[in-house]
C-alpha cells in the first residue's frame, strides 16, 4: 500500500493541471461548504453527492477544494490495493496470488492516473471494489455482516457514481446462476443466499434512499437509479423516446 | 466527415481503443498467459459471482456508451476486474522464462519471477509517471498573466471562446463564454429569471456572451441579460468592469480581427496583452484586457 501511495503521490507531482470536469466538482463543493445544501447542486443537479461532500468537507476545514479532492482520490486509490488483495484471496485462495493482485493494481497506469485527479472515479472504484470483495467473501461463507458490508459499500459507491448499483443488480443474477449450477443443493443455496441478498439490499437502501430524500428539497435531482439508464432502457423498449 | 455507413464501426473502434488503453498492454499480454494458467482460479461460488459482475459491468458499459457521451474513465471498475483476471499470467510468464534456465544456469524460479515483476513495474509505473505529451501549460501560463495585469483587490472576469473553464479557475476569475457561432443557445436570462428560447441558429450567435446554465438549464448555455453581438462588445466589457475584464481567444490577433472586419465594426477598445503559442505554433491563444472605466471618459 505504501508503494501504491508513493506512486500516486509521484503522479500528483508530475501532472500539474486537473481534468476539465474537476472545475465543476470544486465549484459545487465550494458552494456546498459556503452557501449550504439548498442551492449547491444547481450547477449540476444530477451529480451524486458523496465526492462533492468530501470536497466540501475539505473546504469547510480550510483546505482548498482542489487539494481536498486530490487527497481523497489518492487515499482511495491507495486503498484499492487492499480491495484487490481481498478479491484476489477470494478467487485464488492463495496469499501469493492475492499479493500479486494487490501489486498489479498498485502499479497499473490507468488506476494511478485516475487516483491523481480531482474526479470521483478513484473513490467510486475503491468503494465498488470493496463491495465486490465483501460480496465474494459472503458468497462463500454466507455471513450476514459480509453481505451487509457489501451492501454498504455498494450504497456508498452509488452515492459517488450511479453505476454503483450494478452490484445490487448482479447479486440476484448470481444467485440464479448458482441455483442452476448447484441444483443438488437447491434448497440450501436458496435459504442461504436469498436472506443474505435482502440484507445487503436493505443496507444499500438505508445508505442511499435517505440521501435521495434529503436532497429532494434542494437543487439536486440525483436519484439512486440513474435516469439516463432508465431513459435508455425505455427508449430501447419503445416506451418513451429518450428526451436527452 | 465520416460516412453514416461507417459511423457504427468508427464508434466501435473508439470503444475498443478505450478498452485497450484502460486495460493497458502489459495486462493484455498477462491475460493471454492467464488463460493458459486458468486452473489457478478456484471454480467456486466467488468466481461465479465475479464473472456475473464482470459481464454485468460490460453490458452496463455498452448501455452508457450508446446513451451518453462516453469517457475512458468509466472503465475504472472494469480495469480493476481485468487486472484481477490477469493475475495468473504472472506465474505462467515466470514459468516460461524459467524454461530458459537450460541455457542460463543462474536463472532460478525466484529470479524469473522477480524479472517478470520488475518488467511490469518498469513499464506500468514508467507510463504512469511520465508527464503527458500534452502538458497543457496554457492553463497555468495564462492565469499568471491575468493575475499580473488585474487591478489589485479585484476579482477578474474572463471572457473566452473556450468552453474549458480551467484558465478561469486558476486565475480565480468569473467565467463568461464568448460564443463564436458554435453554440446552440437555448436559454436567456432576463431580470434574474432564466427562460427557454427558441434555439438560435449558430450564425446568429456570433459575439454573444453566455454563462453556464443552472437547475433546469443545466448543461446548456444561457444568454446574459445584456445587449449582444460584437457591436456592443466594448460597452459590455466596460459594464462588466473595464480593466478587470480579460478576453481570451483561441486564435491569433489577426484571426480575431477578421470577425470585426467582416461586420465592418472597429476592433473593440481592449488592450492586447500577449499571444501564447504552444505545440510549435499550432495552438495559439491571445489575451486582451479591457481598458479602465476612467479611460473611456
Amino acid at each position: 500500500m505504501l508503494f501504491a501511495f508513493a506512486l500516486r503521490i509521484g503522479r500528483c507531482l508530475v501532472v500539474t493541471h486537473m481534468d476539465k470536469d474537476s472545475v465543476m466538482y470544486i465549484g459545487v463543493g465550494k458552494k456546498l461548504a459556503h452557501d449550504g445544501i439548498k442551492t449547491a447542486f444547481e450547477r449540476n443537479p444530477r451529480i451524486p453527492p458523496l465526492y462533492i461532500f468530501t470536497i466540501a468537507c475539505g473546504e469547510y476545514m480550510g483546505i482548498d477544494g482542489e487539494t481536498a479532492g486530490r487527497a481523497v482520490s489518492v487515499l482511495a486509490g491507495t486503498l484499492l490495493t487492499l480491495a484487490g488483495f481481498m478479491v484476489g484471496w477470494s478467487l485464488f485462495k492463495n496469499a501469493n496470488l492475492a499479493l500479486i493482485s494487490a501489486f498489479l493494481i498498485a502499479v497499473h497506469p490507468f488506476l494511478i492516473v485516475i487516483s491523481e485527479d480531482v474526479m470521483r472515479d478513484s473513490l467510486f472504484d475503491t468503494l465498488i471494489a470493496f463491495s465486490l470483495a465483501f460480496a465474494l467473501m459472503g458468497s462463500e461463507k454466507g455471513k450476514f455482516w459480509q453481505w451487509g458490508l457489501s451492501g454498504l459499500f455498494a450504497g456508498l459507491a452509488t452515492l459517488t457514481r450511479s453505476e454503483g448499483s450494478v452490484m445490487i443488480l448482479a447479486i440476484p443474477i448470481w444467485i440464479i446462476v448458482d441455483l442452476f449450477v448447484k441444483r443438488s443443493e437447491f434448497k440450501k443455496t436458496l435459504f442461504k443466499f436469498i436472506p443474505s441478498f435482502f440484507f445487503a439490499l436493505l443496507i444499500f437502501c438505508l445508505c442511499t434512499f435517505p440521501v435521495e430524500y434529503i436532497l429532494k428539497g434542494t437543487a439536486s435531482k440525483w436519484m439512486v437509479f440513474d435516469t439516463r439508464i432508465f431513459g435508455y432502457l425505455k427508449s430501447v423498449a419503445g416506451i418513451e423516446k429518450n428526451k436527452k | 466527415m465520416i460516412s453514416p455507413i461507417y459511423r457504427p464501426f468508427f464508434e466501435l473502434t473508439k470503444l475498443v481503443r478505450a478498452f485497450a488503453d484502460a486495460i493497458f498492454y502489459t495486462n493484455i499480454v498477462l491475460l493471454v498467459f492467464s488463460y493458459m494458467n486458468r486452473k489457478l482460479f478456484k471454480k467456486e461460488a466467488p468466481l461465479r459471482l465475479f464473472m456475473v459482475v464482470f459481464v454485468f459491468n460490460i453490458i452496463l458499459q455498452f448501455i452508457v456508451f450508446f446513451s451518453a457521451p462516453y469517457e475512458k474513465r468509466y472503465l475504472c471498475f472494469f480495469t480493476f476486474m481485468v487486472v484481477i483476471l490477469s493475475v495468473p499470467g504472472v506465474p505462467k510468464l515466470a514459468e516460461l522464462i524459467q524454461k530458459l534456465s537450460k541455457y542460463i544456469p543462474w536463472l532460478t524460479p525466484k529470479i524469473s519471477f522477480t524479472a517478470v515483476m520488475l518488467i511490469i513495474i518498469g513499464i506500468s509505473a514508467g507510463k504512469a509517471l511520465t508527464p503527458s505529451g500534452n502538458p497543457k501549460r496554457w492553463f497555468k501560463d495564462i492565469p499568471v498573466e491575468i493575475k499580473k495585469h488585474c487591478p489589485p483587490g479585484q476579482m477578474p472576469v474572463l471572457i473566452t471562446d473556450s468552453s474549458d473553464e480551467r484558465s478561469a479557475y486558476y486565475a480565480k476569475a468569473d467565467y463568461i463564454k464568448l460564443s463564436l457561432g458554435d453554440e446552440n443557445i437555448r436559454y436567456k436570462k432576463v431580470n434574474g429569471v432564466i427562460s427557454e428560447i427558441f434555439p438560435l441558429a449558430n450564425r446568429y450567435s456570433i459575439g454573444f456572451l453566455v454563462k453556464r446554465g443552472v437547475n433546469d438549464s443545466y448543461g446548456a448555455w444561457v444568454l446574459m441579460d445584456i445587449p449582444h453581438g460584437f457591436e456592443y462588445f466594448s460597452d459590455n466589457i466596460q459594464n462588466l468592469g473595464g480593466d478587470k475584464v480579460f478576453v481570451l481567444v483561441t486564435m491569433s490577433h489577426k484571426d480575431f480581427s477578421v470577425y470585426f472586419e467582416e461586420k465592418s465594426i472597429p476592433f473593440p477598445s481592449i488592450k492586447f496583452i500577449k499571444e501564447f503559442k504552444y505545440k510549435h505554433g499550432k495552438m495559439i491563444f491571445t489575451l486582451y484586457q479591457g481598458i479602465p472605466p476612467v479611460a473611456k471618459k
